[in-house]
């Protein structure tokens, strides 16, 4: 039964990833800041960590699960897309063209920029 | 809303999701990722049952309001891969930040020419950054977070597919600029690719995942709303 103290550590440590996650949102509103909430929560862990007020460890295996498993808290809002066909059959044919030419330029740009011996002007 | 109404949702996707990864497991391809297969499975149930899909939102709602909160667990990748990109962590950013405002320069001025309005041109603008910070842009600029989210996995698809032909097509080689590039681009579908060509690669687009993440949700509530101004 070794299974079970693994799993009541992952679900103590998604706790402690949801917690800094709703302070982020808390902090967000109270500040009323520009910016996410689960932004700020992100900035935050890494700072927490950085600083090693708290260590990767404690909280490894549960944000790996959550990261691992993040899609299914996205199936409730992709299914909407389900009520989107009119936007989706107008606009279908010029969307992804326009999405698959400005992908196109991103992956490119980035890749050639970052490709780029230090020191050269031109690779 | 009846208690019956939520457990149910809560059923169908968790269902679908576990199906979704199921499949997965015993057929892998671009098509077969875990959200676009469970998708498909809650509409296909939504419109068998004939069930409104804001009904079903509404029972589903526990969970995506989930989503926000645990997705603080994103530090954790971006600190483990803090170093992946070593003494290039300059132009690495620089080369970042030109490839995600280039692309959504271009999808901006390509958009406007093909008359698309501004309701579906700004979730263009969000479609490189990861879904939870995509999702919480896409509420700042009242844009339809559904539409948002399907053009995320969209890139995410394309980008994993298309990505590593077109970067051999580029020249580009260097595993730090392939990871790099995949993970701005495609966020973590890029990167589960990226992790197929190779450790290092894996970890420097695990990195770019975050760190375009936290440049769009500071550059694109600025930019999206003056590229995209007076449009319909």
């Amino acid at each position: 039964m070794r299974a079970v103290p693994y799993l009541l550590g992952a679900a103590l440590q998604i706790g402690g990833v949801f917690a800094i996650g709703t302070l982020g949102y808390a902090l967000v509103a109270a500040f009323r800041l520009p910016l996410p909430g689960n932004v700020l929560a992100i900035v935050l862990l890494y700072a927490l960590l950085a600083t090693k007020l708290v260590r990767v460890e404690w909280l490894e295996r549960g944000a790996t699960l959550v990261t691992s498993n993040l899609v299914l808290f996205i199936v409730p809002l992709a299914a909407g897309l389900m009520t989107l066909g009119d936007i989706l059959v107008r606009n279908g044919v010029p969307l992804i063209f326009v999405l698959l030419v400005s992908l196109a330029c991103g992956i490119v740009v980035t890749g050639r920029i970052a490709e780029r011996p230090e020191g050269s002007v031109r690779a | 809303m009846s208690a019956g109404d939520t457990c149910g949702a809560i059923a169908l996707t968790l269902a679908a999701y576990v199906a979704g990864r199921t499949l997965r497991k015993h057929l892998s391809h671009p098509l077969t990722t875990p959200l676009f297969a469970s998708t498909l499975i809650v509409c296909a149930a939504l419109l068998a049952a004939r069930i409104p899909y804001d009904a079903y939102r509404a029972g589903a709602d526990p969970i995506a309001r989930a989503l926000g909160p645990l997705s603080a667990a994103l530090a954790v990748p971006l600190y483990k891969n803090r170093t992946a990109l070593g003494r290039r962590i300059r132009v690495a950013l620089f080369a970042l930040v030109a490839g995600s405002l280039t692309s959504i320069c271009v999808a901006v001025a390509l958009g406007r020419l093909a008359l698309i309005p501004r309701a579906v041109l700004v979730p263009l603008g969000l479609k490189s950054s990861t879904s939870p910070i995509a999702l919480e842009l896409a509420r700042a600029l009242k844009v339809s977070p559904s539409l948002t989210v399907g053009l995320v996995v969209a890139t995410g698809m394309l980008g994993a597919m298309f990505g590593p032909p077109l970067l051999d097509l580029a020249r580009v080689r260097a595993p730090l600029a392939r990871g790099l590039s995949l993970g701005t681009m495609a966020h973590v579908s890029g990167s589960a690719q990226a992790y197929f060509e190779g450790e290092t690669t894996g970890a420097v687009s695990g990195f770019a995942v975050g760190a375009t993440g936290l440049l769009m949700s500071l550059a694109a509530p600025a930019i999206l709303p003056l590229l995209t101004h007076g449009m319909q």
